[in-house]
């Protein structure tokens, strides 16, 4: 199998590279991935300024987002060591869940679903550190053996249907206390998010300033949802679907044009 | 009509300085309350990008009841309406644009303008984005935004009310760029389903040290249209596109399916 390998968190990721080095053992791989950090940068894709490519065996380090990368690796010949498209583009596994209300923010879930768009079935895998990255760290090896094993129980089922792009979420912990793998929906309620003052990043004392912080979860999640499951320990897997029209609605904003 | 004068929030991808969405607030006050919160430069392409890893200023202009945000388009809508105070009010409907360009089919995904619109839903706030449709793509700023901007403010004073008793409603609109009396009347359409790759111009080419630079150009979609009534299919024969879109990017129906899948590796 050729696998396409991103994330958002930049190609130096140790998640990115624990689970590019296992996964090339025996298949054909590439990383294309951001050079710096693009967390929250959603499907953003860079129209206004040039996109630099690093050209480094077995990797293209990308001055842009991660849909920048998959844009580029999908759509330019030269850019893939390959003559043909990969079977399917894995992206991550990521530093952080990426939930419900943050599937549109994610780098790691609009490079998958970048890739979908151009026909590559997809995975986004993102790994849920309850306390400080450090202290997780020992889990790593865990974590990168479950995400191996799903990509590699699930390639049939993708290969044969490559509209489908999965958002994966994996609890960090030992890997005998983590629950089965489920299929899941989205848990959205839309929390606000944090903003404080930030009087040191203003130009000027004329100007205001902020910064923009993280959501305020509520403390309980509606069972079934992706939050409920991963808190209680499971993988959590959702089916994600990028046709964004409310086909619901159309007949009720016509009957509004009459 | 409604009562009250209805309050709009205002903002765009394109900066607070660009035609589109000067003249949109000019046509909007004539009968509404409006306070601009724009970004300071062009961010085309952000998505939902939010600035969480730096400070993001901002320059009042009370007097014009605008503020200038050094951030993204999302950065706008979330300091809006998440922030206590930010705002003289809460907003009846918030409006985004009108961008420079087409925003159909998936290329809404990319489009900043589109995703202020959607941070704004999620709060509770309805929305309306506005895009000019011009031809060729990228020839900004595009023909006639006068005529689009009157349009445009019509079309939100005749929505406001179906809006104000449906705030989970964001709706994407497309105009055409073209003199208002050959725009045709607007009509419901689904995004078009077909996504072309976009043209990729290799600026520069460095073997030696492996670099490649490129430009990802506009979207060249406007040539593929097809008579399937949607939306890029409905703007090329004359007319505004409007289409609702969805926040949930849940594939509900595929739930069951994965699940067995996932039955099989156990």
């Amino acid at each position: 199998m050729r696998i396409l390998l991103s994330n958002d968190d930049g190609y130096a990721s140790p998640l990115l590279q624990a689970l590019a080095a296992k996964l090339s053992a025996n298949h054909e791989t590439c990383v294309v991935a951001p050079l710096s950090n693009q967390s929250g940068t959603s499907s953003s894709l860079s129209i206004s300024e040039p996109t630099v490519v690093k050209m480094v065996d077995g990797m293209r380090i990308v001055s842009g987002t991660p849909t920048d990368c998959v844009h580029l690796a999908l759509t330019v010949p030269g850019i893939l060591p390959w003559d043909s498209k990969p079977d399917l583009t894995v992206s991550g596994i990521n530093l952080g869940r990426n939930l419900g209300n943050d599937a549109l923010c994610s780098g790691t879930i609009a490079a998958a679903a970048e890739s979908v768009a151009y026909g590559v079935p997809a995975i986004a895998l993102s790994l849920h550190c309850s306390e400080a990255g450090a202290k997780m760290v020992k889990y790593f090896d865990d974590a990168v053996a479950v995400a191996y094993e799903l990509v590699i129980g699930l390639q049939d089922r993708l290969l044969a249907a490559p509209r489908t792009l999965l958002s994966v979420n994996l609890p960090c912990r030992q890997r005998d206390e983590i629950k089965e793998p489920v299929s899941c929906r989205l848990g959205l309620d839309y929390p606000m998010r944090r903003i404080e003052e930030e009087p040191a990043g203003a130009p000027s004392s004329a100007h205001e300033c902020y910064q923009v912080g993280e959501l305020k979860h509520r403390s309980e999640h509606e069972a079934g949802t992706d939050y409920a499951l991963l808190a209680a320990g499971h993988v959590t897997i959702t089916p994600l679907r990028f046709d964004m029209t409310n086909d619901a609605m159309l007949p009720d904003v016509a009957s509004w044009l009459e | 009509m409604a009562a009250a004068r209805p309050r709009i929030l205002l903002t765009n991808d394109d900066g607070f300085d660009a035609l589109g969405i000067q003249l949109l607030a000019a046509q909007l006050r004539r009968d509404a309350d409006v306070y601009m919160v724009a970004p300071l430069f062009n961010r085309s392409g952000s998505s939902y990008a939010l600035s969480l890893h730096g400070p993001v200023p901002v320059a009042r202009r009370e007097d014009e009841q605008m503020a200038i945000v050094a951030g993204t388009p999302a950065d706008c809508v979330v300091l809006a309406l998440h922030r206590e105070g930010f705002l003289p009010w809460r907003p009846d409907l918030t409006v985004a644009g009108i961008n420079y360009g087409a925003n159909l089919g998936y290329d809404t995904l990319y489009s900043g303008t589109v995703a202020a619109a959607g941070e704004s839903v999620k709060q509770g706030v309805p929305a309306i984005a506005f895009s000019s449709v011009c031809v060729p793509e990228g020839n900004f700023p595009p023909a006639h935004m006068a005529d689009t901007a009157q349009i445009a403010a019509e079309l939100v004073m005749r929505l406001v009310d179906k809006l104000r008793a449906a705030p989970d409603t964001l709706l994407n609109v497309n105009i055409p760029a073209l003199p208002a009396a050959e725009v045709k009347e607007p009509r419901a359409a689904g995004l078009k389903k077909r996504h072309l790759p976009r043209p990729h111009a290799e600026m520069q080419r460095d073997d030696e040290l492996g670099l490649r630079y490129y430009r990802t150009g506009y979207n060249i979609s406007m040539a593929t249209s097809q008579d399937d009534g949607l939306d890029l299919d409905v703007v090329k024969q004359g007319h505004v596109s409007i289409t609702p879109l969805r926040l949930d990017v849940t594939a509900h129906d595929e739930i069951d399916e994965v699940g067995g899948w996932l039955k099989e590796l156990a």
